[in-house]
This record gives structure tokens, sequence and C-alpha cells, in this order.
């Protein structure tokens, strides 16, 4: 983001087309229904509102009365006489809504702005009366661009964005993981900021270009597009999670994996040195923890075996027995703990893709009480688990202290035993780095007396409550697919993908697809293998043994026909052979892909097609077999060495598509049994992917006028959870209850408590506040603001602005605590490197109090800051621009045409108010820049990563002043004092919040003729003491979000 | 004469190994495009080699026009191929927005202002890979080395993901498996029934909305209509072999100077398989990289200190160098397709919709080489306001290089003056 603004007499041009400049200024204009103007002039803007409704085209007396000062300044040139530029004012009309006309105007406009005309050499028009000409002109020209933009005050059919196409997919075909959590952020993580994103996991809409946005808003009806890029993408996605949601298989196994302690075996994780050296020498049968955790992996316990996650996605009972000692205990001075309370152990998920039980991902599952009496105690909590996340406990209430330490305990109370760490140049290195680990062998062996938690034991037992599940029930019912039920199938899917009842004639063709794919022979798949047999071996071997001579050491069937190394049950050193039968469907060359760790081979019909022998990794080797039509053994041998090992095998046909012949744990679940069942589901899914490439699921389709009970439903859905109604709105659409006010204020209150309303606090908050501009400049990897990348601080900023919002939502709080609050949301991160605060421990965001007038509130947040900046420099200009279109609702005006930002000359040391108060004293910027400006400079304590700072880095090293000056006269000293004039302007900044929901809700634009549904708002919020809660409810039930 | 630089014969021994390809001709792609050569006058590619931060102004516009000009800091590595290149001063897009000018260079037209235009802010590499079509496999590719592109967009202002290096690649030469052939052609049809329902349905829908929802509308049915047949264009080619080449997959990921190079190399063989005529690629910079501690973007707010403008001019001298290399493996192969040397065919176009420290987009980084253009000037156009030339006309005289028809492009006023095509 550039300084943009004026600095010098800039160059004009022709070459910029009519249009361009139109739809820039009305681009820039802001979402205020008050439009740009107000920035200028109140009151005419009111004035003009009200005299000059949205189409007119009748003579227009603002511009007529502008017309003399053209007589007088440039008729000469551009009149009867003489037409320079092809231009002539003498019969230049005033019917706005002509493009050309409009043209004209702005020209004339840009050219009195930027000091051009008339020209140097002829007579000047007294500054005082261009002055009145510009803000005149540029009054109407606002209005008519505004009208111009203008869709007539209804929501144009809009594309689901891509967050609500994932959660939509979500609840449509029940799916669960991380992934499809609400507010979870797309799958495009840039993590070391060279443009080089990751798209990885299951996020069906990883791939997707972002959406377009209109102010931020990325749900715009008339702004977002549709491309054939997207609708090749959506094709993917619907075929993925149609996919993902398919289980045509048996049951699964459902074996618990139990972890006795300790977890933690080679130091990797728990580094603390009381813990570890309790565990390898006192305690060996347990975990101990002794102080809570706090950044980074410390403290934190997850069994070695699901360090690289729990492996397979599901959902599972997690239990821990754990026990808690010396609740009471005399240590308080250097183990600070609450001794009247029980000790609180947490669940905890993280991914260890990214980052792991110390990173980003790390989230709470549940906190239980444990009483500090020495007691065993189990827990256990339900929660789904997506592959690459795990587990990992933790002691919420711990002591934590940097000086914690147990040298500093021995010292304490053991003084007799303690000695001091010997100089670090008098003795070897080994001896010196020796000392903690023996003062905390001293400090077990005296008794520990303070508090601590010892965990003994870990369950992991996945769990199935129906099979199967309920996501494939859904798209295939209970019994068999069939050509007699695929229309019954169809047609209740139809009908909640689309929102709405489905008609026969809709649902058709989908019909006829299917039906034909169900009868095509050529469609027919490849099976799997046929009485499949495996035998196990141990042993380790550097190539395959004659498996035959030995004696197997376990053996058995696999019922789904498909090659699986799991029933080894041993992660190295053991060999295994497949033996079953295939059945191929014509004669031909069948190919056969094999891609094994360690080594492998493949005899089909007898005969060897793939030899893959020795210790190598998971290459893949290819091998081709002509085979007549029928069935034909199939053997497979196969050792592992080392770990990792794998095994995976696949087969085509001639003119037939690939089929796995092995479990692939990350792949949709293949499809197996029946052939002709397989190929009736395969047909359904592509009649499936059809109604979901639909524009009758793609679009909100909304009716003109009085929104009828299923477009509300969709309506109120999309605005609270950014996703599909469920059964009771569903039930409440069909019985056209929803536009009872208590029907729909219940309504809200109960979505507004559902889990997916996560999906309206994330996407509101970041679009309210732009933090969409996050991570579109951040600091860079180098140079001094390094931590923020290191630190992963980023997806913690929104979280933070998130957590916050969350909290005055739930709590029905004055919309004023985002200005000012003696509390806020931290982290350890952000608390330590953004706040300089030590007590604040983990990675969710807790509520804290703070007593720093300057933090409190939501403004001064990093996240707000870091977004207004450009992660090199910070400018007034750009968050005094921030606060005035989103905060106070007024947008100022855009810079005119061709200005050239405004750019630092560093060597000088010259700070950012100088030079905005040499821009200022030219006139044309002057007039919105006195009110852009002082908006900012008190934010300029907040680096571009927003931390309190005093100077500014530059050589020399200048002194910030905050100090401003409001174009009213007041004077504010500093940030603490400029939150106080905005608390008083409460009443705008619950104007400019409202119009911010109401858009939001509605994917529409706000326009003049609003106004007046707004202001209704307003008072009632007003009569509550402006609360946030009050204000969702006031908007679920006007009239701008009843109606299209 | 050209100068002859000690390095060249270096150069011209990498391009050997890079250009160690079997005989092309007996591509089966390539003899088709030679049979449409000679209907339809050569057959152009163009390359677009930009970055996302500008390039820094002092080390790079010359300071006098004409053929004798001197080189600038950041023009010195293309000295060899002084004859074959043109840079020119005062041409730009009329825009303003420092940052957000940077996916403006191929169409100047910034994204939020699309509406306002017949064809959007489609980016002229799109534009010509409409033109291309089913000619090549590839109708266009979107690469990047160490940083995001972001100068492609199609026509309805989606912009076009960009590829690393090892799945440029990948893409190129290395052959899908049988299975996955198998799945692709069967996953074609299907999706090719798939929309002809959709399609039809859509038709229904359309007929049940309010006139300004239709009009939205036809973007999807565009988008369906348009989708079919990229499907029946790429159908084709899941057949068709890739070609076969000695060049290595190069390492990712070994700094700014040698993953560009390799990218380099593969555009160059890219061009002379023919699997592509349209090609942008966006290259950065790697922390550490060149003695300098810090980013390119920190860098480029130079606020003319010294350690910073040093800094962009290795940065930039290192893209002018890689550049360089570019044009020596074009000028040293044969184009199979027209005759001639590769570059004779190729333009590659240099530049960024940007410059750097003022983050100013008035006076354009521009540069352009090959393509069967006169070269070897500076042109220096006028900076007055009344006579300025929109950046758009060198875009609507390379599209017309190219061979499309065309008389407007994005904000162009006309084709470029002075820029004339070789005899």
């Amino acid at each position: 983001m550039s300084l943009a603004s004026l600095i010098n007499r800039l160059r004009t041009r022709r070459l910029v087309p009519p249009f361009q400049k139109i739809s820039e200024r009305a681009w820039l204009g802001g979402t205020s229904l008050q439009v740009r103007c107000h920035a200028r002039h109140l009151g005419l803007a009111a004035l003009v509102l009200v005299f000059l409704p949205l189409g007119q085209a009748r003579a227009d007396k603002a511009l007529n009365a502008l017309k003399p000062f053209l007589r007088t300044h440039c008729i000469e040139c551009h009149g009867p006489d003489k037409q320079k530029n092809e231009i002539r004012f003498d019969t230049l009309g005033t019917d706005l809504t002509d493009r050309r006309t409009l043209e004209i105007w702005q020209d004339a406009l840009d050219q009195l702005n930027l000091g051009e005309m008339p020209p140097k050499k002829a007579a000047q028009p007294k500054r005082a009366d261009t002055a009145k000409f510009i803000d005149a002109l540029s009054t109407r020209l606002e209005l008519a661009y505004a009208q111009r933009k203008s869709t007539g005050g209804q929501t144009v059919i809009r594309r689901l964005n891509r967050l609500e196409l994932r959660s939509t997919l979500r609840d449509l075909l029940y799916l669960q993981g991380a992934a499809y959590r609400p507010g979870a952020v797309s799958g495009l993580v840039d993590n070391n900021g060279n443009g080089r994103v990751e798209r990885q996991g299951n996020d069906p809409v990883r791939f997707f270009p972002e959406d377009e946005l209109d102010e931020g808003f990325a749900n715009i009806g008339d702004r977002l597009v549709m491309s054939d890029f997207l609708l090749k993408l959506m094709l993917g996605a619907a075929e993925e999670t149609i996919g993902a949601a398919t289980h045509p298989g048996p049951r699964p196994q459902t074996q618990p994996r139990e972890f006795a302690a300790p977890f933690v075996q080679d130091r990797k994780l728990g580094q603390r040195t009381i813990e570890t050296v309790a565990r390898e020498e006192f305690h060996k049968e347990v975990d101990l923890l002794t102080q809570r955790y706090y950044e980074g992996g410390d403290g934190r316990l997850v069994p070695r075996e699901l360090g690289g996650g729990v492996r397979v996605s599901g959902r599972y009972r997690v239990t821990v027995e754990v026990s808690g000692h010396n609740q009471k205990h005399p240590w308080d001075e250097l183990a600070k703990t609450d001794q009247s309370q029980p000790f609180k152990i947490g669940l905890h998920v993280a991914d260890a893709r990214n980052g792991g039980i110390g990173g980003p991902t790390s989230r709470t599952v549940q906190v239980w009480d444990l009483p500090g009496d020495g007691k065993r105690r189990t827990f256990s909590a339900e929660l789904w688990i997506d592959d690459t996340w795990m587990p990992w406990v933790g002691w919420e209430n711990g002591p934590y202290d940097r000086n914690f330490r147990a040298e500093r305990l021995v010292e304490k109370y053991y003084p007799a035993q303690f000695k001091p760490r010997p100089d670090r140049k008098a003795v070897p290195k080994e001896v010196y780095d020796a000392w903690p680990v023996e003062m905390a062998r001293v400090l077990l062996k005296a008794g520990y007396a303070g508090p601590n938690v010892r965990v003994h034991r870990l369950k992991l037992e996945p769990l199935i409550d129906q099979w199967p599940p309920r996501s494939h029930v859904a798209l295939y019912g209970k019994g068999p697919v069939t050509q007699a039920n695929v229309e019954q199938l169809l047609r209740t899917f139809a009908t909640r993908a689309w929102r709405r009842p489905v008609t026969d004639a809709e649902v058709a063709p989908y019909v006829k697809l299917v039906h034909g794919l169900m009868e095509d022979p050529k469609a027919k798949p490849l099976g799997a293998i046929k009485d499949l047999k495996y035998r196990v071996y141990h042993g380790k071997w550097t190539k395959l043994p004659v498996f035959d001579e030995l004696k197997p050491a376990a053996e058995g069937a696999l019922a789904g026909g498909l090659i699986d190394i799991r029933p080894a049950r041993k992660p190295d050193y053991y060999g295994m052979v497949f033996e079953g039968r295939l059945e191929t469907p014509v004669a031909g060359e069948y190919e056969f892909e094999l891609a094994s760790d360690d080594g492998s081979r493949l005899l089909v019909a007898n005969q060897k097609v793939i030899e893959h022998d020795g210790l190598h990794g998971a290459s893949t080797k290819r091998g081709k077999v002509r085979l007549a039509k029928g069935t034909h053994a199939i053997r497979l041998e196969y050792f592992a060495y080392g770990r990792p090992n794998s095994l995976r095998l696949a087969w085509s046909g001639p003119g037939i598509a690939s089929a796995p012949l092995s479990v692939m744990p990350a792949a949709p679940q293949p499809v197996v049994g029946n052939p002709d069942e397989a190929r009736a589901i395969r047909a359904l899914q592509a009649g499936y992917t059809a109604l979901l490439c639909s524009p009758r699921f793609l679009y909100l389709r909304e009716n003109a006028g009085d929104l009828d009970a299923y477009a509300l439903a969709s309506r109120l859905s999309y605005f609270l959870w950014s996703s599909m109604p469920d059964e009771t709105l569903f039930r409440l659409a069909a019985e056209n209850k929803l536009r009872d006010p208590a029907v729909m204020r219940a309504q809200v209150e109960r979505m507004l408590k559902d889990p997916k309303a996560e999906a309206f606090v994330q996407n509101f908050t970041t679009t309210w506040l732009r933090l969409d501009k996050l991570g579109k400049m951040p600091p860079e990897k180098g140079g001094p603001f390094r931590f923020y990348h290191d630190r992963r601080m980023e997806p913690m900023l929104s979280q933070q602005a998130v957590a916050f919002f969350a909290d005055v939502l739930q709590r029905n709080e004055r919309i004023t605590t985002f200005i000012h609050s003696d509390h806020t949301f931290l982290n350890a991160q952000i608390a330590r490197w953004m706040y300089g605060r030590d007590d604040v421990p983990g990675e969710g965001m807790i509520r804290v109090p703070t007593h720093d007038p300057r933090r409190g509130g939501i403004l001064t947040m990093p996240a707000v800051m870091t977004a207004t900046a450009n992660g090199v420099d910070t400018s007034p200009i750009v968050r005094g621009v921030w606060l005035l279109e989103n905060i106070l609702g007024t947008p100022p005006s855009p810079p005119p045409p061709d200005v050239e930002p405004l750019s630092p000359d560093l060597r000088n040391a010259k700070t950012i108010r100088e030079q905005l108060e040499l821009h200022r004293k030219h006139d044309a910027c002057a007039s919105c820049h006195r009110k852009i400006d002082p908006m900012g400079f008190a934010f300029e304590n907040f680096d571009p990563v927003g931390r309190w700072r005093t100077h500014y880095r530059t050589d020399g090293r200048p002194q910030i002043d905050p100090a401003t000056e409001l174009p009213n006269g007041d004077q504010l000293a500093d940030i603490v004092a400029f939150k106080q004039m905005l608390l008083k302007r409460e009443p705008d900044f619950a104007r400019c919040l409202t119009e911010k929901m109401l858009i939001y809700a509605t994917g529409r634009r706000l326009e003049p003729l609003d106004r007046g549904e707004v202001n209704k708002i307003t008072t009632a919020l007003a009569q509550n003491g402006n609360r946030l809660r009050d204000l969702v409810h006031l908007v679920a039930t006007s009239d701008i979000f009843l109606r299209k | 004469m050209e100068q002859f630089s000690p390095n060249r014969r270096q150069f011209l021994k990498g391009a050997g190994v890079a250009m160690a390809l079997p005989l092309l001709e007996s591509l089966p792609e390539v003899r088709a495009a030679q049979k449409a050569a000679k209907g339809s006058g050569p057959v152009k590619r163009f390359v677009c080699l930009s970055n996302n931060y500008g390039i820094y102004k002092k080390g790079f516009f010359p300071s006098t026009a004409g053929t004798d000009y001197a080189l600038t800091p950041t023009l010195k590595p293309l000295e060899r191929h002084r004859k074959e290149f043109t840079v020119f001063s005062n041409l730009d897009h009329g825009n303003t927005g420092g940052h957000q000018g940077v996916p403006v260079l191929l169409s100047g037209v910034r994204p939020h202002l699309a509406a306002g235009f017949p064809e959007g802010n489609i980016s002229l590499d799109q534009k010509m890979a409409e033109h291309v079509g089913a000619a090549t496999r590839f109708p266009s590719l979107t690469v990047r080395v160490n940083e995001a592109n972001l100068t492609s967009f199609t026509r309805t202002g989606v912009q076009v993901p960009a590829i690393d290096l090892r799945q440029t690649y990948r893409a190129l030469f290395l052959e899908e498996p049988a299975a996955a052939k198998a799945k692709q052609r069967q996953q074609f049809k299907l999706h090719g029934s798939i929309l002809d329902v959709v399609l039809e349905q859509a038709k229904a829908v359309k007929g049940q909305l309010g006139k300004q929802d239709q009009h939205k509308f036809e973007e999807y049915l565009d988008s369906v209509r348009s989708l079919e047949k990229k499907i029946v264009q790429q159908e084709p080619w899941v057949d068709r072999p890739k070609p076969k080449t000695d060049h290595p997959e190069p390492p990712q990921g070994k700094g700014t100077a040698a993953d560009l190079k390799a990218m380099m190399e593969l555009i160059a063989l890219a061009i002379q398989t023919d699997s592509t005529r349209a090609i942008t690629l966006s290259s950065g910079f790697v922390n550490g990289d060149f003695g300098l501690n810090g980013g390119y973007h920190g860098f480029s707010h130079h606020g003319n200190r010294d350690s910073h403008t040093s800094a962009l001019m290795k940065i930039e001298a290192n893209m002018t160098a890689q550049m360089a290399h570019l044009l020596d493996l074009l000028k040293a192969q044969e184009d199979p397709i027209n005759g001639g040397t590769l570059l004779d065919h190729t333009m590659v176009f240099f530049g960024c919709g940007m410059a750097t420290g003022t983050h100013s987009t008035k006076n354009l980084p521009l540069l352009l080489a090959g393509g069967g253009f006169k070269h070897g000037e500076s042109k220096i156009y006028p900076e007055e306001d009344a006579q300025s030339v929109p950046a758009a006309n060198l875009l609507l005289s390379m599209l017309q290089n190219f061979g499309v028809e065309a008389d407007r492009f994005g904000t162009s006023s006309g084709t470029l003056t002075g820029l004339e095509r070789k005899a």
C-alpha cells in the first residue's frame, strides 16, 4: 500500500477511458450510504439526498448554478468560438446519467483540482470561487457515481464465496475435520513469505482463488464473478468432497490404542529440566508436569507415537489418567499457585504438519478439575481428530515463572545442598551444562514438595457410532443403489443442496444422467482382489527371502480385497505375502503400478510383472501384462526394513481407469464390493457433482420484493453461519414463520449460540476491520520484524481481534468497548512480542485485564495496525482513511487522478509529519487531508506490526509526535485523548457499524434510499446503549434484510 | 557487429547442454504447427519477465534516446544483446496506487475497474492464450521463482495461479502414468456430460431471474460454455506424448540466481518444444543472497538510501543477467517452425507495473527484446501530459505482432509509434 496523496503539480492525460474514471471514483467511495460527499459537506449532502431521488435526469439545479463560473472562465476556449480538445461548455448538458456529460463535468473538476485550468496566461478566478465550485461539483458528482453504481437497492444474485462454499459442503455432506471448522482460514498458507503457498490438507477450497472484494466485503453479489476456471475448481471440489463422504466398505476395525507413561523418551518434547530428570531417574512410570505450559513445546505431553498425528481421521474418545500432588505446598514463593483451587488439566489438539503442539494450530478441547490429593483420576473427551493432528495434555493453572528452576528451588529450600554454578571459563562445557541437571537431581532426591501433576496413561479409542456414517447414508441411503431409487436419492439431496423444494422437472435431467452412466458398460470399474489372504513373517532382510520356506508369524484374510500392511502389527522388520484372485472384465493389456518401501515383487497369472526388490524408499515401478477375460491369480511379496514402510498397488486396464488394490489412508475410500453397486455409486456421484455445479447450488437466488420463506432462511443462515440452513430453518421456512419477529429473534439467538456462528464472528470481524489486508504486505523475513515470521504471528493477530469481537457479542456489550476497554485478549506470543507482557500462557486467546488505556479496545490491536501499514513503514494517511471509513463511516474523497505517491526521502530523516504538513499546504490536497491526516497521527506510536514505539527507526531516530489537531480545532495529545474523542462520536460509530453489518448480511451495498431504515435501526440500538448483540437482532429484522 | 562478451562462449556452452533435445521436427505437434504456420504467417511467442516491486529507476533508465545511449547498471548485463532490445521511457498505464499497479502490467486495467472494459482486465498473455487455443499443450504458462506471480488474469478477472520450477519441469516433460491418462480421459468425458446437463438447467434458471440478475448470470453461462470448450481443446493432448529431454530436473531452492537461471532454461525449452507460446514469470529475492540481508520489499522502499539502492541494483541486475541468458538460449537455437532463430519470433518483455522507491506507477521500467521488431534503441516518449503515450500501446503492438487481429487492448489508444517490425 503506498501513500496516496498529492504533492506536486501533476500530469493529466486522456488515455484513461471515460468509464474507468467513473468507476474508480465510485469504487473508492466507501460503503457508507452517505457516500463520500459527507466528508465534504454533511449538510449539503443530506439536502441533495432528499431532493435528488435516484435516477433523476431532469434539469439539474446544482449544475446549472455552476454554469456562470464556466461562462466567465472557460467559455472563451471551450465555447461557440473555440472548442479546444473538442470540449464546449455552452452546450454542456446536466443529465449526469449520460456518460459523456458526466465525463466532461468530471474533467472540469479534475482540471481545477490540479490547477491546470484556466491556463496560467489567462485571467485566474478568485480562489474562493474556485473552492466553492469544486466543492459543489464534487458533491454533485459523488451522487451521480453512487447512482451509476446503484443496484436499485437490491441484492444481485450472488455466488457462494469460497468460505461459504466450504461450510455449505461441510453441512450438506456431513463432513468433519479441522479444515471445516468455522472460521478456519483457508488452506493457502504462505509460511515463508515468498509466495510459495501450501495447498495440502483436505480443505476443498484450497485451490480456489481469493474472492473479489468490494470494500473488503467478500459477498457482494454484483462484485463476485464466475469463470470457467472457478467452475472447473468447483467440479474438482465437488468430486473430492463427495468422495470423502462416501464409505461403501465394511465397518472398519476400531482398536483402541493405549499409551503408558512416560510419553517422552528422548527429551524431544517437554524439555524442562526437572521434568526430564524426574522421568529418567525418579518417576520412570509417569510424566511429571511441574509447570504450566507457556510457549513452544515446553510443558506439553503427547505420546511419542502420536507425534506425527493420529494417522486416521475420525472421531475419537481420548482418555487420560492423571493424578495431582501437593495442591497445598510450602514452596509458594517460587512455585506460585492458587492453593485453594484444584489443578486444571487441559486436553488440546494440534496439527503436526503445522508447527505441532507448540504451533499456531494448537487449541484447547476441554479443561478438567483435578484435586491435588495424589489420587489417580481419569478424564475423557470425544472429538474429531484429523489424521495429522494429535492430542496433547497440559497443566492450565500450574506455576509459571521464568525463574521457576531447580537451582533456585534448591538454593531457597535446600540451601545446604546448593552449590553455585561453576564459572563458565574455568570448567569444561559439559560440567557447566550439567549443573542444572545436577540441581534437579538434588531437588528430586531431597523430595519434591512443590505442586505437580503426574500423567500415567493416555488412551485413544476410535468411535464409530453409526456405520455407514451419516455422510454416506445422506448420499446413498441405507440399502443398495438401484435404478429405481436414484430419483428419490437425487431429489432428497437436491432439496438440501439447492436450499428449497425442487420439482420433478428440475431433477429429471440429473436422473437421466445417472441412469445413463449406470448402464454404460465402459464405466465399469476394475474391482479389488477376491479372496485376499495374507501371511506375515518376522525377520530382518535386505532383499526378499523365499517366503514359502519360512514359517509365517500370522495369517489372515482381508475382506475389503485391498492390500494392507497394518495386519503385520509391527512397524519394521517383517515380510508379508498377499495372495488372491483378480477379475478382468475384458481381455487386453493391464498395467500395474507398485510403490513399496522396501522391496516387493508382483506376480499375476503366475508371471512376474514387477520386480521391485532391495532396500529403497517408496519409489514407484510399473509393469504390463496381457490378460484374458476372467479370473487370474495375483501374488504380492513384500518386506519391510527400518521405518518408514509403505506398500501401494493399483491397476488399470484397456480403456479402464486405474483402481487401487491397496488401502490408501489419505485418499477417498475406494469403491469396493459388488461391481454393479460400485458402478451405481459412481454414476450417482456424477449426478451429485452435477447438482453441485448447478447454479441452484452455486448461487443465492432471491426473488424481488419481500423475500420468500426459503430465500429468507438462506439469507439468515449465510448471515450468521456462512452456510446453508439447517433442518430447523428449513422447517420454519416450510411453515413460513421466519417473518414473525419473535420467531426470528429466537432463531438469531439459537444460531448465535451454535458453534457455526464462529463463521459470522470471524468473517464479519475481518471484513469490518479490513483484516483482508493482513498478509498482503507483510513485514519481511529478514530485518527488524523477523519475529513476526519466526513466531508465525499473523494468524494470531486476527485471532486476537476475532476473540475480542466474539466476547463483545457474547456479552452484548456496548460497541464503545471496541474503542476503549479495560480488558483485552492475548495469548503468550502476542503478550510477549507485541505487548511486552509475560503473564499470559498458551496459544489460546484469553481475556486479560489491561490497565493501559493505549491498548484497550480493538483499534490499536496489532492486527489493525499491521493491516494499515505496509510491512515497512507506517502512514497517518492510510490509518486516518481506515478510521474514517471503518469507524466513523465518513470516508474521504479518493485522491484526484494521477497522484504521485508520497515517499519519504529518508536520507534527510524528514518525518512523515513534516512531509504531510508540506503536502497540506497545497489547496487541492488540504481540503481532504486536513480531515484525514489528524485521524492518523495518533496511531504513529504503533509500528508497522503494532508494537508501541516512541521513535522512528530512520536515521537520527526522530521522536514521534502523536499530537493532532482536528479540523474543529480540538487538540489531542496522543492516542488516549484520541480515543476519548472517538467515544464522544459514538453515534457516528454506531451508524458505521450498522451499515457494515447490513452490507455483510445482505450482500449488497447500501444506497441513499436505505437511509431511513438505517436511522430506524440506530435509533432503536441507542435506546439500549448501542449493544452489539442487539444490533445483530435489529439487522435481522430490518426491512433491508427482509427484502431482496 | 554484435558485442562479443568474453562470457558468451560460456553461456553458449551452457545453452548447448540445455538444448540437448531430440530432433523436434519429428514431434507431431510441431509438424502440425509448421503446417498451420504456412497459411497464417509465422508462429510468435511471448515471454514476460516481471517482479512485484519494480525496478530502481536511476539504475535502469538511460538518460538519452537513440542507438548510442549509455547502458545503465541494470541494463549492463544485456550489453551483448543491445541490438536485440529496446528500452522505453515514459510509458505507463496512467494509474496511481503503488503496489496496485503490479497486476496491471499486462492489461493497463486495474482489476476493480475491469467492468468498464469490453475485455475486462484480461492480461496480454491470456489474450494470446485464447488465440493459441488448442494449438499447444499449454495455452499459457504462468510461472514464479521465489515470488508470487500477480500478472496473469483471465477475461473474467480471475488471477491465473502460478507454478514453480519443479511443477513447471514436470508439466513440460514428465509423462503421466497410463492409469492417470486413462482416468483423465474418462474424467474429461464425464465432465463433458455433467456440463451438458448443468447448462441445460442453467438456461431454465435464467428464465426465472429478474433483469439485473440475468445480466450477472450470463457470467455463469459463459463459464460453462468456455469450460466445455477447454475440455474439448485439452482432450487430444492427453494421448500426445510430451517432448523428451536430457535436461535434468533442476533442483529448486538454490537461491536467487540459480533458481532464476534454471527457470530461464525451462522457458527456452518450453518455447523450443512449442509446449506453449505465452509465458509470464515473476521472480523475487531470497534473503541472504548477494550478501544482502533483508527483503526485496524493504529494499524497494529505499528512500534514496545507498544501502537500499545498491541492494536493488544487485537484485535487478541479476534479473537482466538471467534475461540475457534466456536471450542467449533463444538466439542460439534454430526455430523449428518458422526458421531463423527462436528469438526472431519470441518477444521477451521485461518490466513491472510499478517503479521502486516512490512506488510510483509513472514511467514504468519496460524493455522489449526479440520478436521480429527493430531494436537497439532507447526510446524516450514525451513526458508532457498532452502527448503522453499509454503503455498499453506497447501491449497492443505486441498483441498484433503475435498475430491477433485487434485494434484495441486494455487502455491502448493505438499501437506504439516508433516501434517497427523488421522488414
